[in-house]
């Protein structure tokens, strides 16, 4: 970015150079833009949300939905779906191979590294914040929601108020760093914001992927698509601006805009809906640079 | 060599009949760091599109000109090859790997769109391609490489035009009488399994450049797994395509696709 204009933003009490932030799943671990790209302004870059982690390394989905040729990721009008499967090599690992990179591009350019974190139990959660709590370079913690609660039997953390609390406030307890609790399109949120808030969470990152399946989506039956995935990008962002705006009369938490965010005028919308930061997750992949994009078009005043 | 995001523009599209073309590429030193394998990530023409669509490079015909070889495999590649000379694009190249530098005598044996990489190949000497199609009418990425330069056999599945049968086939019949010291194959996975296994009967180095359906290209999004030999997952994005037929296919594997 250009020294001209600060854009610079507190977010639940932590300090962003810019308020667009790289969403999880859709960065990797950040070192993969400037290792494959020559321009990429990461000065650019607020915050960097890391692959979900979970305490042992996971392979993610068999890519066998989509046959021929084989992948997890598959493109829908106004929208994509993916089938990863949470693969990523395990906090550990995280902590050895991937921090390193992330914490000199934290002490050299500013900006946040946040380690999004999702297990099936409320225990794992905890043991997943404690370790990344003793870990320097981390700013602090994005609890995905979407991982079945298997002593639920299944039923999705971010599907119920009180599991949600149960998560936030074990992790508030082993943690003195930032934790937002990130949120699925599809569920109360109203009453999932009030009780991240009142469990002592600072921010807010709404939303996630929208589960979706064939049938929802009312298309054809279309062989190389997932029977269930999650639906990201252009479509999203009217549910997840919907979201915001209902989270924003609910509790006065931070919150984060995800959905859909591929310009300025997408960011702006997220702002006027209540959010003070934003992610940008699916325009990555086709604009690796697009947090510079951005800025630029926010720092000229409409 | 790091890819840059290339604003670039249509130059042109050559029809080469039944839904296929080269399509011609123009933006600032677009053709830099291009090779034999690489791909790049694409942007569907016109708007309303998601993500971007992985093309192999087929030529560099001038510092910041390059041309793809495209087949209409649904709306995203229809779009592009609906779009007009002029309209606009993003282009992320160059991305993946290379196959290696053909040493001696090289036998490239492409099948449908997996004819693109061999563009690069086609002036080079002691370099031969066999390509496989379904018939005369899906020949026209033969056509597109004989114009570069390149000596192609043809093969078709019904005997429309050249050898009658698949490239497996062919390559099979010119091993009775030659045989190259190096196979490179591009195409679909269960004819470069097969490839893979009569040339590791024959003792031949072999490489293959692997396909699979991608999010962003670059190593992020985890969505082009493919199976290793040993039972592991790569992302072909992050250290392929290209990879030597026997790290990715296990011996057992190759045996069964010869037979199939
Ligand atoms: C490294 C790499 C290099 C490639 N090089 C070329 C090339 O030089 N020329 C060319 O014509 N095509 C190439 N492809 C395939 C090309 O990317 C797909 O045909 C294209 O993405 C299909 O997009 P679509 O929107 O038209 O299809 P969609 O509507 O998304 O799908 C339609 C059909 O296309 C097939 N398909 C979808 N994605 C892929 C994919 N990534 N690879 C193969 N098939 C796919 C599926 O089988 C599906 O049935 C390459 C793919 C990879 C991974
Ligand atoms: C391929 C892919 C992988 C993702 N992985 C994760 C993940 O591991 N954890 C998580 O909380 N969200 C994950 N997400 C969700 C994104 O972070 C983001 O919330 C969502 O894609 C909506 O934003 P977008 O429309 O800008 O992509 C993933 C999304 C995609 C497309
Ligand atoms: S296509 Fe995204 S990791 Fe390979």
């Amino acid at each position: 970015m250009s020294a001209a204009t600060d854009l610079s933003v507190d977010v639940g009490g932590l300090s962003w150079p810019t308020p667009v932030g790289l969403a999880s799943g859709c960065c990797g671990y950040g070192h993969e833009l400037e290792d494959r790209f020559d321009g990429v302004d990461l000065g650019a870059v607020g915050a960097i949300f890391t692959k979900g982690l979970s305490l042992e390394p996971r392979e993610g989905n068999a890519p066998e939905w989509a046959s021929n040729p084989p992948g997890r990721i598959t493109e829908v009008p106004g929208a994509m779906i993916n089938a990863i499967g949470l693969a990523n090599p395990g906090v550990d690992a995280f902590i050895s191979d991937k921090l390193p990179w992330l914490a000199q591009w934290r002490e050299r350019l500013g900006g946040r590294v946040i380690a999004n974190i999702f297990g099936e139990s409320v225990e794992e959660y905890a043991e997943l914040a404690r370790r990344l709590d003793t870990a320097e370079g981390v700013d602090g913690v994005e609890l995905n929601l979407s991982c079945p609660n298997v002593e639920k039997g299944g039923l999705e953390f971010g599907q119920d108020a009180e599991a949600c609390a149960r998560v936030t406030a074990a992790v508030r307890e082993v943690t003195g760093k930032f934790v937002a609790v990130k949120l699925s399109p599809a569920c109360d949120v109203a009453a999932l914001s009030a009780a991240a808030e009142r469990e002592g969470a600072q921010a807010l990152s709404i939303s996630n992927t929208l589960p979706v399946s064939q049938a929802a989506l009312a298309l054809d039956p279309v062989p190389e698509l997932p029977s269930m995935g999650g639906l990201s990008g252009p479509v999203l962002r009217p549910l997840a601006l919907e979201a915001t705006r209902n989270a924003r009369a609910a509790c006065s938490l931070a919150i984060i805009g995800i959905g859909g965010i591929a310009t300025a005028d997408h960011a702006r919308e997220f702002f006027a809906a209540g959010a003070c930061a934003v992610q940008v997750g699916t325009a990555l992949f086709g604009d690796p640079d697009a947090c510079a994009h951005i800025c630029r078009g926010i720092s000229v005043p409409v | 060599m790091k890819a840059r995001r290339i604003s670039s523009r249509i130059v042109e599209i050559r029809p080469l009949g039944d839904g296929l073309a080269r399509v011609d590429l123009e933006g600032p030193d677009l053709a830099r760091g291009a090779a034999c394998g690489c791909f790049a990530m694409v942007e569907v023409p016109g708007g309303g599109y998601v993500l971007p669509r992985p093309y192999s490079l087929f030529l560099t015909v001038n510092e910041h000109r390059v041309a793809l070889l495209v087949k209409n495999m649904g709306r995203g590649s229809a779009a592009l090859l609906a779009s007009q000379p002029g309209d606009e694009l993003a282009v992320l190249s160059p991305l993946g790997n290379e196959f290696p530098d053909p040493v001696g005598s090289c036998w490239a044996i492409a099948g449908g769109v997996g004819a693109a990489p061999f563009g690069y190949l086609a002036a080079r000497e002691g370099v031969e391609i066999i390509f496989g199609a379904q018939d005369a009418g899906q020949s026209g990425f033969a056509g597109a490489l004989e114009d570069v330069g390149a000596s192609v056999e043809l093969a078709t599945l019904d005997g429309s035009a050249g050898f009658k049968g698949t490239v497996v086939d062919c390559l099979l019949a010119r091993l009775e009488n030659d045989q190259p010291d190096m196979i490179f194959s591009c195409g679909p996975t269960g004819m470069m399994q097969a490839v893979a296994a009569v040339a590791r009967e024959h003792g031949i180095a072999c490489h293959v450049s692997l396909e699979a359906r991608m999010g962003c290209g670059w190593g992020v999004c985890r969505g082009c797994v493919h199976r290793d030999a040993s039972g592991g997952w790569r992302c072909i994005c992050e250290d392929g395509p290209v990879y030597a037929a026997a790290d990715i296919f296990a011996a057992v594997e190759t045996v069964k696709g010869a037979g199939s």
